[in-house]
């Protein structure tokens, strides 16, 4: 990767779908031998799945190679789209049956009480489900997948939403009870 | 838009970053394009895309994203508002990938990159990330770490 970097055809590089070892070897290899440093991890991160902040956040921060958060409406689940086995047609889990990573009888329930919460607080839920990935201090950018223009336009105007205190606790309890049920 | 910086670098990245792996599968061309456009507009400076995409992965649609995303750059040429990061996949069982089995050795990266340039008609990409580790760990949603004693791990280092 260095020939490419000195050749100037890549800026930065990065990794993804990886652990904390793997990202702790590799800052420590380009450290020690004066290679280019991983500034990034991409790997999935929404409410559904929280495991990054057991032991890859820490890393990020201290070391500065942030989280791209990707799946962060975990399919859209957390757009509240497949509430009450709604299946809309065309939407992905609709045209892509084996996509079950965040289909169970836990993310079902927690799905329905994260989705209250956002009631409550008069958010959309898609927009409270992204803007809680953007303020973690380990992040360094959310990823949004959009396949219309009204997704897209919710979706980036998440980051004008407020999430106080109040909000992210309620949150904190449901994740409580319901510990990411889409590791 | 918000903005952070990339890693340690000077670089800032919005801290909303357009995903595009549907470009090409559940969206058209035409709606890739309406995407960056709006995307442009409204400060999202960070893109993301892979050489597998779009997904699912499948042979007829490998590397289509990146080709919508070429294709908006030659029209507009704005390549240079755009912070743009792809991936190098690793090993697959899909063989229309260099032949499946890919790994992250020079000669198999030299291709994906040179390749994924082409397709995105650039010089360059900002950040060039290694779509999934090779060794074996877990990921996908895998729970469970299992230890294969026989494999190979001193690889790592010479895949920088």
């Amino acid at each position: 990767m260095k020939k490419f970097v000195d050749a100037g055809k890549i800026r930065y590089v990065g990794l993804s779908n990886e652990t904390a070892w793997g990202l702790a070897k590799c800052l420590e290899l380009s450290k020690l031998k004066n290679l280019p440093k991983m500034m990034a991890v991409q790997n999935p991160y929404n409410l559904l799945n929280r495991t990054y902040e057991v032991g890859l956040a820490e890393i990020s921060v201290r070391e500065q190679s942030g989280l791209l958060a990707y799946s962060p409406l975990a399919f859209g689940y957390l757009s509240g789209k497949y509430r009450n086995n709604n299946m809309p047609k065309g939407s992905r889990i609709d045209l892509f049956k084996d996509f079950t990573r965040y289909n169970n009888e836990n993310s079902i329930k927690a799905i329905e009480e994260y989705y209250k919460i956002s009631q409550k607080f008069n958010l959309d839920f898609a927009q409270m489900s992204i803007k809680f990935c953007e303020i973690q201090p380990f992040v360094t950018s959310v990823i949004i997948g959009a396949t219309t223009m009204q997704q897209l336009k919710t979706n980036v105007e998440s980051v004008n939403v407020k999430l106080n205190n109040e909000i992210i606790n309620e949150i904190n309890e449901i994740q409580k009870i319901y510990p990411n049920p889409c590791p | 838009m918000n903005y952070k910086k990339l890693g340690s670098t000077d670089v800032d990245v919005s801290t909303i970053c357009l995903g595009t792996m549907t470009w090409g599968e559940q969206n058209s061309k035409a709606d890739g394009f309406e995407q960056m456009d709006y995307a442009i507009d409204n400060g999202v400076n960070f893109w993301d895309t892979a050489e597998i995409y779009a997904i699912p992965m499948k042979e007829e649609t490998y590397g289509e994203t990146e080709n919508i995303i070429g294709e908006w750059f030659k029209k507009t040429k704005k390549r240079d508002k755009v912070i743009l990061a792809t991936k190098v996949s690793g090993p697959t069982s899909k063989e229309y990938i260099r032949g499946g089995g890919c790994s992250y050795d020079k000669e198999s990266m030299s291709e994906a990159l040179e390749k994924s340039l082409k397709r995105m008609q650039t010089d360059y990409i900002d950040l060039y990330q290694l779509h999934w580790p090779e060794r074996n760990t877990n990921f996908f949603g895998q729970q469970g770490y299992e230890h294969d004693s026989n494999e190979k791990i001193g690889l790592l280092l010479k895949r920088f």
